[in-house]
């Protein structure tokens, strides 16, 4: 009997023990399902990559920076596997200063980070002069697969991928070239290396020239670059833009400016095709008809502006999957290119607007929701808030465009009490340039 | 059986004893008798002039004058070669007589007959102890190649003439040694530098090397005053066998034997030390310094014994035996200490290789050789490759001084510090470190080593006071090292969990041991039992309890309390080594600190062991019931505690409960082995079921074997010890900065923290993890900050990581793995790609960024960065302030204090930064330090040998 007992004891501890499982924070399946922190909200961007900016005696890129916060900005410029800070001051909110490019590398095309110490904050880069206007935004998110549309080689232009990697790690790209002709099958353009703190160029249009239609799709291996086209245009003009990353809906609030003949580029980086619709906009309301198609995967779409119709200054893209857009724009003298705004937003920085004078500024909104909003835009100059506030109000489903040229200040800042899209246009003689906009608010 | 002992002193053929009667002509015979202190030689000189056989002439050897007058014919000289140069040319023989030496009347003339009878040069007589003639001392005497004598007796062996033929042997002992003159001549007679025994065993090899034939006439008896059984383990003993060596070895002999007998010496001595003679150490060195001293004249006699050599080492290794006889001796020593069933613990080493003959025939010698040769091959690794980093095993700190001033209420040195006491584990190995001198690698595997090796010879003690027989704790003891609990524990390499088993069959042995009567012996055992209970403790806090409850499970099942009673006196001996660690805890927080550890049980061991269990406490009887069924209860509820961790205990309850399940497992196996010979005239299914226990028993301890090949102790294989190293060779002029380490918990050293996804982080100090890093204090005001900043390091916004990681000193960002973990895979994935200020190092195993900035630990406002040293930091001694990122707390100093965010602003015109201690740790800490050292110093005490043993 004592026995007995005590087995049965022994059996009692001993099951115990089997039947018991591990705490779930030891079983490592467990605990990877658990949410991560950064799923959480959107975090304010700090870090803006400009890939390109020039400098020679002819023209000097303005490299603007606006804050709608007091923020400490520092300038830096990964070289040659270095990384020196040129530039460090401080903004107030609703500052915006213009550096010029000869004070960061004072001859030639340089690559740059722009760091704020707080947020909302953008950064851009404009050039003009005599026969040429440009401006990019510059990006702060790092997508794995970068999208850059809207390129061309044909007659004689000059398309130029700039490859920056800022980073202390050396990055290994493979790119996809799409053309009119479909996939190309470019020499070296498959683990393409690209140092640590450096640029890569590749001449696009030495690879593959007569190209009508350029897009490229650069997937990041290893590390992280930030891609951006430079397009000389045959007439002198120049057109630079940045890469995007890939929506299901984008937004088109600037469709053509100056009359520019031009088109709207959509690429599709997966195997499967996307199929789009694009709903245009007038400066009343929506046009009804909306255009569909597809886009090969992976390969491009181009919609011409005349195919959307006459008198379309907005339009608004989604798809069945995850893509990207581009409007391009062509005329006598003037090439331009942006990528589309990738959502909507209550507020925009347009950093940039006005930071070279003697250029023509104008902003372009685009309202595609049911209610009418009235948009609030400031100019930022050096010395933060000038206090001039001027509102335009857009009805639902409309697009507007207003004239922002304000000599001495260096961007814009516009608010809206719902959401919209924005983007800017710079003109000098008959160059023009298509800058996109940085959403900031909810 | 002494007689076959004696095998291995004689080898060649015996003639049959000589007839004195029938002696031919008389040869002459000079008899010297060697003074080796002043005192009385009347007696001595009495005995020789009496002999049947005359002397023609006597000589008294002594550099000092005599007291009283020598009679008449006997004749004082200040040397041996002074007294040879006086021989009658007829002289044939010299005999040699120790002062303590009374030769029967007939001793020389057996001698001489003996001599003439097989032509021996060198002819020694037996040796009887003069206080009890009966006895016998020597009959001759092997050695081993480093000349330790062994004389093939037992103690107090009695002389029943067994002894009695004519023997070549390796040497006799100088109290009557008769030599041919030439021979003396040649040879310079006995070596006055070296004492009694050495001086014997010199003449006698440097005899044999001139071609002499050396041999025992036990006919020829003499009687030996002042005889000690430790005589030949004194300083000067050691000393004349090394001389003796350095005499006659070839120069390729002694290239091994010297070094050889240096280790041998060392490790023997070393275990002396704590067995009653707390000078052996200091004895070993004196002999070698002796040797030093005197080489040139020991260089002197080599080139003359070199001059009359006719034969070659191989001769003298024909007389000696193989090993070494003082190793022999010690592995017999543990060998009785688990074979014998009196308190053979006590006895004195030398009496059981001195006086012990075919002790290597013993059951506990052979199962103490089997035990060593285990011991060495299960942590073959480890003494070849050393310690391997991985879990809480972590090197120790080149430091223990400054490792055990932090652990009394100094400085915690793990993460970014905290005012809090260390684990006791940190302070308990630093205190053996810095006590035995040792490297930190050197000091950590014999740590190991010795934790394995105290380990089975502990539960084969247990084992023995439960009245478990000699195969049921011999094959049982493997099972507490590399059985499944033991197994499970070392795979996650928790170390203090080994080192805790080293001692803790020996706490709970003291729980069955009654205390001697004695005072002595009582306060010795008290305090050994402190210091094993107090080790157990420090190692794995919770076992301090494991007496009572041992106590309690073995009180029931002997219906005695008294068992119950010595566990809570055990236990109250172990608790206060846990302080100061203890003073700070709380109760609750003991039990579920740490992340808790998981018993694996595998189906072969886990099966087996539980087979046994049920068959030996359904068959068993008598002490092998009650040993399996205790050990089943301790087993399944240790087990139950160690897999407890998803009920909210921590990490030292679940490894106390994986210990105790070990010691359980161990009993059971031992248990089912005993079974079948417990019981009797039993029925044959009974004697079936204690078969099929102990079939189990055996699958169990086979199962063991699967962790021997690795030689690792059990320990997991290295997983960090060479990853870390790049902060070695990367370390800035100021000394290595902080590492951060991120991934899974398994991957990470010692104890981690984690971020809210499961992700595990720590923070270690340069250049690598140590032991006393291992566990990581409460979370304080840097430590928080640091989680958001890891946060934010894992947002693909942050791109200058490395400056975000410079307040926290941290020059390096290491990803031991990143298969697990969100915030791994999004730092991997984007910031870390995507960043600006973090070098990547290639070609290491892990992922290692390096930051770029200036990551000091504290700089000071020059932007000097000062030099870290265990839990203090020095620097140029200039006006102004350092920042020293450590948790803030104001008795940083000295000088200003100043809270800076979460770390401290101090003066920085002393040039030292440093905390100034919890005064009340401090106090605490010291009285543990002290009462360790009292309890040392009794447990050396208690087992010095009394003067009754000495008699």
């Amino acid at each position: 009997m004592r026995r007995l007992s005590i087995l049965v004891v022994v059996a009692v501890l001993g099951a115990a023990a089997v039947v018991i499982n591990p705490p779930p924070d030891l079983d490592p399946v467990a605990a990877s399902t658990t949410t991560t922190l950064s799923e959480h909200d959107e975090p304010v961007s700090r870090f803006f990559h400009c890939p390109w900016a020039y400098a020679d005696g002819v023209s000097d890129s303005s490299i603007a920076l606006l804050a709608d916060t007091d923020a400490e900005y520092r300038v830096s410029l990964p070289a040659n596997g270095e990384i020196t800070t040129t530039n460090e001051a401080t903004l107030a909110a609703g500052a915006a200063v213009g550096i010029r490019a000869s004070a960061v590398q004072p001859v030639g095309s340089s690559s740059l980070i722009v760091e704020f110490s707080d947020g909302p904050a953008a950064a851009g880069v404009v050039s003009t002069g005599e026969g040429f206007a440009a401006g990019d935004s510059c990006p702060s998110r790092l997508p794995r697969i970068w999208h850059l549309g809207g390129g061309t080689t044909a007659d004689g232009q000059v398309l130029t991928l700039r490859l920056f990697n800022p980073f202390a790690d050396a990055a290994r790209v493979d790119l996809v070239a799409v053309s009119e002709l479909g996939a190309e099958a470019a020499a070296g353009f498959e683990g393409v290396s690209v140092p640590a703190r450096s640029t890569r160029t590749v001449e696009i249009s030495t690879v593959l020239p007569g190209r009508d239609r350029v897009s490229l799709l650069i997937d990041q291996l290893e590390g992280s670059v930030i891609p951006a086209l430079v397009l000389d245009g045959a007439t002198g003009d120049r057109a630079v833009w940045s890469g995007t990353r890939q929506s299901e809906a984008w937004e088109i609030p600037l469709v053509s400016d100056r009359g520019l003949a031009g088109s709207i580029v959509l690429t599709n980086s997966s195997l499967v095709a996307v199929t789009y619709s694009i709903d245009v906009f007038d400066r009343d309301a929506m046009v009804t008809t909306p255009v569909t198609g597809e886009i090969p995967g992976p390969g491009q779409a181009v919609v011409s502006i005349e195919q959307l119709g006459d008198g379309v200054i907005g339009a608004r893209v989604s798809g069945d999957g995850p893509f990207a857009t581009f409007v391009v724009g062509a005329g006598e003298g003037a090439v331009a290119a942006t990528p589309a705004a990738p959502g909507t937003s209550t507020a925009w920085l347009l950093p940039g607007v006005n930071a070279d004078a003697g250029s023509q500024y104008r902003m372009w909104v685009l309202n595609t929701g049911v209610d009418e909003i009235t948009i609030s835009y400031r100019d930022a100059d050096a010395g933060g808030d000038t206090g001039s506030v001027n509102q335009l109000t857009v009805a639902a489903g409309a697009v507007a465009s207003v004239d922002v040229t304000e000599v001495g200040t260096s961007g814009l800042i516009a608010e809206a009490d719902g959401p919209f899209s924005a983007a800017w246009s710079v003109t000098h003689g008959a160059a023009v340039g298509y800058v996109a906009g940085v959403p900031v608010g909810g | 059986m002494p007689g076959d002992s004696l095998h291995n002193v004689c080898l060649m053929a015996a003639p049959t004893p000589p007839d004195t009667d029938a002696s031919p002509a008389p040869a002459l015979v000079a008899a010297l008798v060697v003074t080796r202190r002043t005192g009385d030689v009347a007696a001595v000189v009495g005995a020789v002039a009496g002999q049947v056989y005359e002397p023609n002439s006597i000589f008294v050897v002594s550099a000092a004058e005599l007291p009283g007058e020598l009679p008449d014919g006997v004749t004082r000289v200040g040397s041996v070669p002074d007294a040879l140069a006086q021989l009658d040319a007829a002289t044939s023989f010299v005999w040699f007589v120790d002062q303590d030496a009374r030769p029967r009347r007939d001793a020389l003339g057996a001698l001489v007959a003996t001599a003439n009878q097989v032509d021996a040069s060198v002819v020694g007589s037996k040796i009887l102890r003069a206080d009890a003639p009966e006895e016998l001392i020597s009959v001759g005497e092997a050695t081993d190649v480093f000349g330790h004598p062994y004389s093939g007796l037992e103690a107090g062996e009695r002389d029943q003439e067994q002894y009695d033929v004519i023997r070549d042997v390796a040497f006799v002992e100088s109290a009557s040694v008769l030599v041919r003159r030439d021979l003396a001549m040649g040879l310079g007679g006995l070596d006055h530098r070296v004492p009694y025994l050495a001086s014997g065993l010199d003449l006698c090899q440097r005899a044999r090397l001139a071609g002499g034939r050396v041999v025992v006439a036990p006919a020829s008896e003499v009687l030996f005053e002042g005889y000690r059984g430790d005589r030949a383990i004194t300083w000067r003993e050691q000393a004349g066998r090394i001389r003796a060596m350095l005499k006659v070895y070839s120069a390729v002999t002694l290239l091994w034997a010297i070094p050889g007998l240096a280790i041998i010496g060392l490790l023997a001595a070393l275990y002396r030390s704590f067995n009653g003679r707390p000078l052996a150490l200091l004895d070993w060195g004196r002999a070698w310094m002796w040797n030093g001293l005197h080489l040139p004249s020991s260089v002197a006699e080599r080139t003359r014994a070199r001059r009359s050599r006719q034969a070659g080492d191989e001769e003298l290794f024909r007389y000696q035996i193989t090993g070494s006889v003082e190793m022999r001796g010690l592995a017999s020593q543990l060998g009785a200490l688990i074979q014998d069933e009196t308190e053979e613990d006590e006895q004195d080493l030398e009496e059981l290789f001195d006086q012990n003959p075919g002790f290597w025939q013993q059951p506990g010698f052979i199962a103490s050789a089997f035990g060593f040769a285990f011991v060495a091959f299960f942590t073959r690794s480890l003494l070849s490759d050393g310690m391997p980093a991985v879990g809480y095993t972590l090197p120790l700190s080149s430091d223990p001084w400054g490792v055990l001033t932090a652990a009394a209420g100094g400085w915690h040195l793990g993460g970014l510090g905290s005012p809090e006491p260390m684990h006791p584990a940190v302070a308990a190995t630093a205190a053996v470190q810095h006590l035995s001198r040792m490297g930190p690698a050197l000091a950590a595997t014999l740590l190991t080593v010795a934790a394995v090796a105290l380990a089975i010879l502990g539960v084969v003690r247990l084992l023995r006071r439960s009245g478990i027989g000699q195969l049921g704790r011999f094959a049982a003891a493997v099972v507490v090292v590399a059985g499944p609990a033991a197994a499970s524990l070392g795979s996650v390499g928790y170390w203090p969990g080994l080192l805790a088993i080293g001692t803790l069959p020996w706490t709970l042995a003291a729980v069955l041991e009654p205390l001697p009567s004695e005072l002595r012996p009582r306060i010795g055992r008290i305090a050994r039992v402190a210091l094993v209970s107090g080790w157990t403790a420090a190692m794995v806090p919770p076992l301090v309890l494991a007496p009572i409850v041992f106590g309690l499970v073995w009180g029931l099942g002997t219906a005695n309390l008294a068992p119950l009673r010595r566990g809570v006196l055990v236990t109250l001996l172990g608790v206060p080594f846990l302080f100061p660690w203890l003073a700070a805890q709380d109760p609750v927080a003991l039990l579920s600190a740490g992340e808790p550890f998981h018993l694996g049980l595998s189906i072969w061991s886990a099966g087996a062991i539980g087979l046994a269990a049920i068959a030996a406490i359904l068959t068993a009887s008598g002490a092998a019931l009650r040993v399996s069924a205790s050990g089943a209860l301790l087993a399944t509820a240790g087990a139950l505690l160690a897999r407890s961790g998803s009920f909210g205990t921590g990490l030292d309850v679940t490894v106390a409960g994986a210990l105790v399940a070990s010691v359980g497992s161990t009993m059971v196996v031992a248990g089912a082995f005993e079974g079948i010979s417990s019981l009797g005239n039993a029925g044959a299914i009974r004697r079936s079921g204690a078969r099929l226990a102990t079939v189990a028993g055996a699958v169990a301890v086979a199962t063991t074997l699967a962790l021997v090949p690795a030689g690792r102790a059990g320990l997991a294989a290295d997983a960090f010890g060479s990853e870390l190293g790049f902060a070695q060779s990367r370390a800035d002029e100021h000394g290595a900065d902080r590492l951060l380490l991120m991934g899974d918990a398994s991957d990470l050293p010692g104890a981690s923290r984690r971020l809210a996804d499961g992700t595990a982080y720590r923070v270690v100090s340069g250049p690598q993890a140590t032991f006393p890093q291992a566990w990581l204090p409460s979370p304080r005001l840097g430590d928080d900050e640091l989680v958001k900043t890891i946060t934010r390091l894992s947002e693909e916004t942050e791109q200058r990581p490395g400056e975000t990681l410079v307040p926290f000193g941290i020059k390096w960002l290491v990803f031991a793995t990143d298969e697990f973990g969100s915030t791994v895979s999004g730092l991997m994935d984007h910031s870390l790609t995507s960043q600006l200020d973090l070098r990547p190092l290639p070609q290491l195993d892990v992922a290692v960024f390096e930051n770029e900035l200036l990551a000091a630990r504290a700089i000071d406002d020059m932007g000097t960065a000062w030099r870290y040293e265990t839990g203090s930091y020095r620097g140029p001694a200039e006006a102004g302030s350092v920042l020293v990122r450590e948790n803030a707390d104001p008795r940083w100093g000295p000088g200003t204090w100043a809270q800076d965010g979460w770390a401290n602003r101090l003066g920085s015109s002393s040039g030292v930064a440093e905390f100034a201690g919890v005064p009340s740790l401090r106090l605490i800490g010291r009285l543990v330090g002290l009462l360790a050292i009292v309890a040392l110093v009794a447990a050396i005490w208690g087992r010095l040998p009394t003067k009754e043993a000495d008699e």
